[in-house]
């Protein structure tokens, strides 16, 4: 899944580590999900969401 | 040094020094001459160094590994503790006495809960890559294990039953391995 994690964090001049610690999950995970290696659950993505206040579809396209 | 490199350089340093202070006091007291031997003397200090680099890391877990690290360590010691005691005990002969030989297999059943807790409580890409990990080690342990039977059958030396505990151990590494490959 496509996803605009790493722009809208660099946006914020966010570290991954920085991200990882306000949602509450690894760096390692932050990493695989801004490579797409991983796609977030629901309540991630909407943990993710709400951090960005952005509807979830505009950080994350499924196609 | 940055904390990056402070989080892999001092556990990496107190791992040595552990290791390596570990094995000389062994040599000193066993004198090693055999095989079997030389091999304790080579693997157990790996236990407090494992034990010293993961104390040392602590600074930079996250809260459920610290929790997961103290309750290991008290199943872990409760476990040591009480295969001592069952070598001490001199109770008189009887038909239970079996009990006492099983008890150390109660802290053994708390570190099973605290093994599966600590990866409920993981985040959710690394409950998924340990899951992997330990279906991979589960299936190739149980297979590995059903085949031996086959070359038994053909001659095959003894198969020791706690050289299964190694293995699972083995295929959960090789299972890690390519599971964090896959997210890495």
């Amino acid at each position: 899944m496509k996803n605009r994690l790493r722009e809208l964090r660099a946006a914020k001049e966010w570290s991954q580590s920085d991200l990882a610690d306000k949602l509450d999950v690894s760096r390692q995970t932050i990493n695989a999900i801004e490579t797409e290696k991983y796609d977030p659950s629901l309540p991630l993505a909407f943990k993710v969401a709400k951090l960005f206040k952005l509807p979830i579809e505009e950080i994350f396209d499924p196609q | 040094m940055n904390t990056q490199m402070k989080k892999y350089v001092l556990p990496a340093i107190g791992f040595l020094a552990t290791y390596l202070l570990g094995v000389v006091v062994m040599n000193y007291e066993l004198h090693p001459v055999t095989a079997a031997q030389i091999l304790t003397v080579i693997t157990f200090p790996l236990c407090p160094a494992v034990f010293v680099s993961t104390a040392i890391s602590l600074k930079w877990m996250r809260p459920h590994q610290k929790k997961y690290f103290w309750r290991f360590t008290a199943g872990m010691t409760a476990y040591v503790l009480g295969i001592d005691v069952a070598n001490h005990i001199h109770a008189p002969p009887s038909p239970y006495n079996f009990l006492l030989v099983l008890l150390p297999v109660l802290p053994m059943i708390y570190v099973c809960f605290v093994i599966i807790r600590y990866i409920a409580d993981s985040d959710e890409m690394w409950r998924k890559i340990y899951m992997e990990a330990w279906a991979f080690s589960g299936i190739a342990t149980g297979f590995t294990c059903f085949s031996y039977l086959f070359l038994r059958d053909m001659g095959a030396p003894v198969f020791r039953a706690e050289w299964a505990f190694y293995l699972m151990w083995v295929y959960y590494g090789i299972g890690m391995f390519f599971s964090k490959w896959r997210y890495r």
